[in-house]
């Protein structure tokens, strides 16, 4: 049986409760916390469920902050595992904070959202953008408008990709007549752990803890000297819930990842 | 944000308002906004209005470069955290776009 004391402080580390208020993590933080209440809430230390549950509260007061369908879907998910999950008295206390909730969402969709009313972005601007971008993002992109998707076609951004993903490996020759955005789909495609890219997680072996990684790399600086820039093994939500609870996942997970991937991680679960 | 406007007047009489911000980005306008400034009209009497609405056009593209990167972020920021039927709504861009056959 794990150490309640390790727990709780890699709960901690995880800084869930934290990642709520920042708009980019906010549904990813909210996988998490149903994640963590499916897999094994009951075997948790009483002041880790107490903290859990005052992070799950936060995660549906901070809901209309947030103005995006993924937090809204991320949120009802989060509600579905409070209502499978939690002890009677904890349950009602949380359906109340959601409904509050439901009543402010609505409350604000009334007043008109402030659109941007841009005129068409130039290219070089929309290109300059889209350096800031992630893959998912870029492939979304791409797909807004006929302007916006051909500046997604620009090579200098897969260039950019191909370092962020694959770091070392860029320096090996490309083939001429290949461009870096053919390339990079063809590492990215055959690249088991690509598949986490979406959780925002990543393990730093380094400082020892899940982080939220900023461009496939540990935010500390240090770690990235230690690493000489590689990239982070990213993690699923599952894994990152597997972690916390120091179990492994079973093989008939439906939205488990690879396990060849998963498998490699569990060097990284401690007892 | 301020609302500071300059009236820059060229040779042959022509006037154009400019946000000070933008004119300031020319460092001739910089020098002349310091030096002269009878009110808040700065007069060019070498400079022709053509020449001066070039000026001010270079000058309006080039604001954009100093919040670029912040504004670049943020706009990256939305993009991220969206669908791309939001993003179409949040920006108000026309879908023109149709996919091309699978590659």
């Amino acid at each position: 049986m794990s150490d309640p004391r390790k727990i709780m402080r890699r709960y901690q580390n995880l800084m869930v409760g934290e990642a709520l208020s920042n708009n980019h993590h906010y549904p990813v933080a909210c996988n998490e916390l149903s994640s963590i209440l499916n897999l094994g809430y009951s075997q948790l230390p009483k002041n880790l469920k107490a903290l859990i549950f005052r992070d799950t509260l936060s995660a549906f007061r901070l809901l209309p902050d947030m103005k995006t369908s993924a937090a809204v879907s991320a949120a009802n998910l989060l509600l579905k595992s409070v209502e499978a999950v939690l002890p009677k008295q904890k349950k009602n206390l949380a359906i109340v904070e959601f409904k509050k909730t439901k009543v402010a969402l609505k409350r604000r969709s009334k007043s008109h959202e402030e659109d941007i009313d841009l005129p068409s972005l130039p290219q070089d601007i929309l290109i300059h953008i889209f350096s800031f971008l992630d893959v998912s993002s870029l492939l979304s992109s791409s797909q807004v408008s006929r302007s916006w998707n051909q500046a997604t076609c620009e090579d200098s951004l897969w260039r950019l990709q191909y370092d962020i993903h694959f770091n070392h490996k860029a320096l090996i020759r490309i083939q001429s007549g290949v461009s870096w955005r053919e390339a990079f789909k063809n590492a990215y495609i055959g690249d088991n752990s690509s598949k986490d890219l979406r959780s925002g997680r990543g393990y730093c072996c380094y400082c020892d803890s899940v982080v939220w990684h900023e461009n496939l790399r540990c935010p500390n600086k240090q770690c990235r000297l230690k690493s000489d820039n590689e990239p982070l093994e990213l993690m699923s939500t599952r894994q990152v819930a597997n972690f916390l609870l120091g179990t492994m996942s079973s093989s008939d997970d439906e939205s488990d990842p690879d396990d060849e991937a998963s498998r490699g991680l569990w060097a990284f679960t401690l007892y | 944000m301020s609302e500071k406007k300059i009236v820059l007047k060229s040779s042959d009489g022509k006037t154009i308002d400019v946000a000070k911000a933008v004119a300031l980005q020319s460092q001739t306008i910089t020098h002349m906004v310091e030096d002269s400034c009878v009110g808040n009209e700065i007069p060019f009497e070498n400079v022709t209005g053509q020449v001066l609405a070039k000026v001010i056009e270079y000058c309006k593209k080039h604001v954009v470069v100093d919040g670029e990167t912040l504004t670049c972020k943020t706009v990256a920021h939305v993009i991220h955290t969206r669908t791309i039927d939001e993003i179409r709504t949040f920006f108000n861009v026309e879908n023109d776009y149709t996919p091309r056959k699978k590659q």
